[in-house]
């Protein structure tokens, strides 16, 4: 399984946007610790925000990176087009032997993954140091 | 109290105002007393609603807005979306690869678990989806 082993600064990216001052923000940033690849997401993941991180997930994998775990405690909102993009992610990793693993820690999270069955198939940790341990 | 929900907000068929619907939706129920971790139900709720119609700009052959119509009533927050495309007809991964996409019925497996009563119908060639979220 290869590794990514470069300790590349962190990579940002966000989308944005605004309805009258509204705004929808998701945020994305990607760090390597070790062989795994951390993922932090912030702001709200729905069908409008949904494909950015689909993007992003697959630019990881194109770039290497196998082992993932994804930081969802600043998720302020998740539906289920940002839980299938995640099952698409966690597909990816899967074809290269790799892994996807989820921080989260917020009920109103959790409970979007309880309702839907995915806490059977995401290994989800309360908190990074327990998912990178 | 009224029978049906008294307020109304139309939203074009965009993703975008799909956020914006549940804040309006959201801050209504605060209105209507709902406690505040239901109210997060109820945003969820509206997403998955929307979801399934806003969720690519394929969906764009149809040129008329969704309405949604909420507020309080005898029952509870109750949240009445119509102009919604079937799920089984509306969504499939061939159809938007650009989106990584659970089965759509999901939606509704996630409005029945967060609300206390859920139905939907055919509404012409379209939907009609209703939940209702307790006050108490």
């Amino acid at each position: 399984m290869p590794a990514i082993r470069s300790a590349a600064g962190p990579s940002k990216s966000s989308t944005r946007g605004k309805i009258k001052g509204y705004d929808v923000e998701l945020t994305l940033e990607h760090r390597t610790e070790g062989d795994t690849t951390v993922l932090d997401v912030a702001g709200e993941v729905d069908v409008y925000t949904a494909p950015k991180l689909r993007e992003k997930l697959v630019e990881l994998v194109s770039d290497g990176h196998y082992n993932v775990v994804v930081d969802m405690t600043k998720v302020e909102f998740l539906d289920s087009t940002g839980l299938g993009v995640l099952v698409g992610g966690l597909k990816r990793v899967r074809s290269h032997n790799g892994s996807l693993e989820l921080v989260c820690n917020q009920e109103r999270i959790l409970k979007i993954f309880r309702i839907t069955g995915l806490t059977k198939v995401f290994p989800i940790h309360d908190t990074l140091e327990e998912a990178l341990s | 109290m009224p029978a049906t929900p008294a307020t109304e907000l139309r939203i074009p068929r965009d993703p975008a105002y799909v956020g914006l619907a549940r804040l309006v939706v959201a801050q209504a129920a605060r209105l209507a007393g709902v406690p505040q971790d239901r109210v997060e139900d109820v945003k969820i709720a509206v997403a998955e609603a929307l979801a399934n119609a806003t969720g690519s700009d394929e969906f764009g052959d149809r040129d008329a807005p969704i309405e949604l119509r909420f507020g309080r009533t005898s029952g509870g927050f109750e949240v009445v979306v119509l102009g919604l495309d079937h799920p089984t007809s509306a969504v499939n991964d061939t159809d938007h690869p650009g989106l990584d996409l659970l089965d759509p019925k999901l939606s509704f497996t996630l409005i029945e678990g967060l609300t206390d009563e859920f139905s939907h119908e055919p509404d012409g060639d379209l939907m009609r989806l209703r939940f209702v979220v307790s006050t108490g």
